[in-house]
């Protein structure tokens, strides 16, 4: 495994005339996720003319641009005089959201399987999943899917051999070295530990995704069905907030 | 209000799309011939990016209730008007009462979009982060989140004052079986060998019929990467021909997730976009590489031919000499897009068969 992370200098790969792909390392890791989410909030306090939205993903980010208002080749020099800004923008508020998680039975079907797989005790399992916190590197897949990294190695899990036709909705899940949560249901390979009664992806509320890309999220252990129905009815009537460190 | 008699294939409310929320993994969405939407627009008064309907293969049976303008752009459909042949690219006047079907493609693009001066609106059409374009997996944005159903209803806006209609599209697009698409290579052009490179650009692919909003999935000649088709996720674009293990390239549309793991080849520049979206299953596209400065140049062409329709939704100024429409141009040579008395004196030039004659106007109020 290559140890160098970020990029001295950023690596420039046009996306056709009205995107541009920023590639800042070469793989997934916090230091390389970081440097992409600050060199985005340092380019939006910028304000340049013409820039639509920026995208970021594990270890680069694409801006969307109007090429009749600003050229690629200025666009790539003014990313490039910034690269070497260190201080990291105030705009940058990254915050760590608390989900609680209904671990087991019903909730996560291959808890057991898992379980079995990493010769753990279903409560050790749950114990390594809720203690860490993991940086949402990017969202991506499905509307409000994060993507997790930081997972205990005691528990990385081959995905299912034959991938679900239908994941419910709020399923907190694990495969290789990823974990993740199914904001709506829908299909998918890996394997189910727990779940979560709040909606992480509302498309109608004006923040519609519980967390942001560089916001961090810890998994806490609900302690029963009464407790998740109770902040399921909450969340589902827009009156659960979740807990923010 | 109209009513929708019968939905067509697939009829979805589509807007620009959906901008500043890929960053949460959600789809840009939206019209995928975006100039097309425009120009229906434009055409019928509208803001640019007032809802449209998109209209694919079959188009939809649709009663007007009131007096409207409506125009229909995009891919010929075979638009009728009370059985009677309308044409794409410009303003049509409907009455109360008239019924407007499409009796089906005709080689000439697939996508239609249909717009009426004021856009639709009503309950049931609601913007969603920021768009009112439908997102059919996600089952929101649009007409409550779906495809325009058999008996559904839909409520027209407020229409542009002293909105006159009569505009046209000049020279507008065609679309046929046999298109080059033009590319810039890019973002990982570096993962192929060069003979997928010159494959890519050599052969011929065909437009297989599983393609969607979400892509184009292209049958040909395998594009073959030098370690492997994986990349660590990463983002996408309108356009861009992503290219899984099986080597067979899939371009990207509005509907394409936000973040993908393949390698991406190279982009379709954004001046054929509409070239892309109105591709039909079954023919045959080609690809070309240009430079980004040439894909700008393209791209600001394209645009000029819709700003005449652009500044205050009207043509410029125009007489007609013998049934000729002849443009009239200000004091500093540029089009008059609008009578200004005080300031400008406008001119235009007439010709009698051998020779030009520049011509004054005065023009009273």
């Amino acid at each position: 495994m290559d140890e160098t992370t970020v990029n001295i200098s950023p690596d420039f790969a046009p996306m056709g005339d009205s995107a541009l792909m920023v590639v800042a390392g070469n793989n997934i890791s916090v230091e390389v996720n970081q440097k992409v989410q600050n060199m985005i909030s340092i380019i939006k306090v910028q304000d340049w003319p013409g820039i639509k939205e920026i995208v970021p993903t594990y270890s680069s980010f694409v801006i969307h641009f109007d090429p009749l208002i600003f050229s690629f080749d200025g666009l790539t020099e003014c990313i490039a005089d910034l690269w070497e800004c260190k201080e990291v923008s105030e705009d940058t508020n990254t915050k760590t959201v608390l989900i609680p998680t209904l671990y087991g039975s019903d909730y996560g079907l291959d808890l057991e399987s898992v379980s079995a797989l990493t010769n753990l005790s279903v409560e050790e399992v749950i114990g390594i999943h809720s203690e860490t916190e993991y940086l949402v590197y990017a969202l991506g897949f499905s509307p409000g899917f994060p993507y997790l990294g930081g997972l205990d190695s005691r528990i990385h899990c081959p995905r299912l051999e034959t991938p679900r036709i239908s994941v419910p909705k709020g399923s907190v899940a694990i495969a290789d070295y990823q974990t993740g949560v199914y904001p709506v249901s829908s299909p998918g390979g890996w394997r189910l530990i727990g779940q979560t009664p709040v909606t992480m992806f509302d498309p109608n509320r004006s923040h519609p995704s519980i967390v942001n890309p560089g916001d961090y999220i810890r998994f806490v252990p609900i302690s029963s069905e009464a407790e998740y129905e109770e902040i399921f009815e909450m969340s589902s009537n827009g009156t659960y907030e979740v807990q923010v460190l | 209000m109209i009513e929708i008699l019968k939905a067509g294939t697939l009829t979805t409310i589509q807007d620009a799309g959906r901008s500043g929320y890929q960053e949460l993994g959600v789809p840009e969405t939206g019209a995928l011939d975006k100039f097309s939407f425009r120009c229906a627009n434009l055409l019928t008064g509208n803001h640019e990016n007032t809802p449209a309907m998109e209209a694919v293969l079959f188009g939809p049976e649709i009663k007007f209730s009131d007096d409207s303008f409506i125009a229909i752009t995009g891919g010929d459909l075979s638009p009728t008007v009370d059985g009677t042949e309308v044409n794409l690219w410009e303003t049509l006047l409907v009455s109360a009462g008239s019924i407007l079907s499409f009796s089906g493609p005709t080689g000439n693009g697939i996508r239609s979009y249909v717009s009426i001066a004021g856009g639709f609106v009503g309950d049931k059409i609601r913007s969603v982060m920021g768009s009112y374009s439908t997102y059919l997996p996600g089952g929101f944005g649009g007409y409550g989140g779906r495809a325009l159903k058999d008996g559904d209803f839909l409520n027209i806006g407020i229409a542009k004052e002293n909105f006159a209609g009569e505009l046209v599209l000049e020279n507008p697009p065609s679309f046929g079986d046999d298109e080059t698409l033009r590319i810039i290579l890019g973002p990982q052009d570096g993962m192929f060998t060069p003979a997928a490179i010159q494959t890519l650009t050599s052969s011929s692919y065909e437009v297989t019929p599983n393609s969607d909003r979400m892509g184009c999935r292209l049958d040909g000649p395998m594009l073959e990467h030098l370690e492997g088709p994986d990349v660590i996720s990463d983002g996408t674009a309108f356009g861009v021909i992503q290219v899984p293990g099986d080597g067979k390239p899939i371009i990207l549309l509005s509907d394409r997730g936000t973040t993908g793991g393949y390698t991406k080849i190279a982009t379709v520049i954004s001046a054929d976009r509409s070239k892309l979206a109105q591709l039909i299953p079954g023919g045959n596209i080609n690809f070309e590489v240009v430079s980004q400065g040439k894909a700008v140049n393209l791209l600001r062409d394209q645009e000029e031919l819709l700003s005449s329709l652009l500044i205050d939704g009207r043509v410029p100024l125009n007489i007609k000499v013998n049934g000729v429409r002849v443009d009239i141009v200000d004091d500093e040579d540029q089009p008059a897009m609008g009578i200004n008395v005080k300031h400008v004196t406008y001119k235009t030039v007439v010709s009698d068969g051998h020779k030009d004659h520049q011509i004054e106007l005065e023009i009273a109020e």
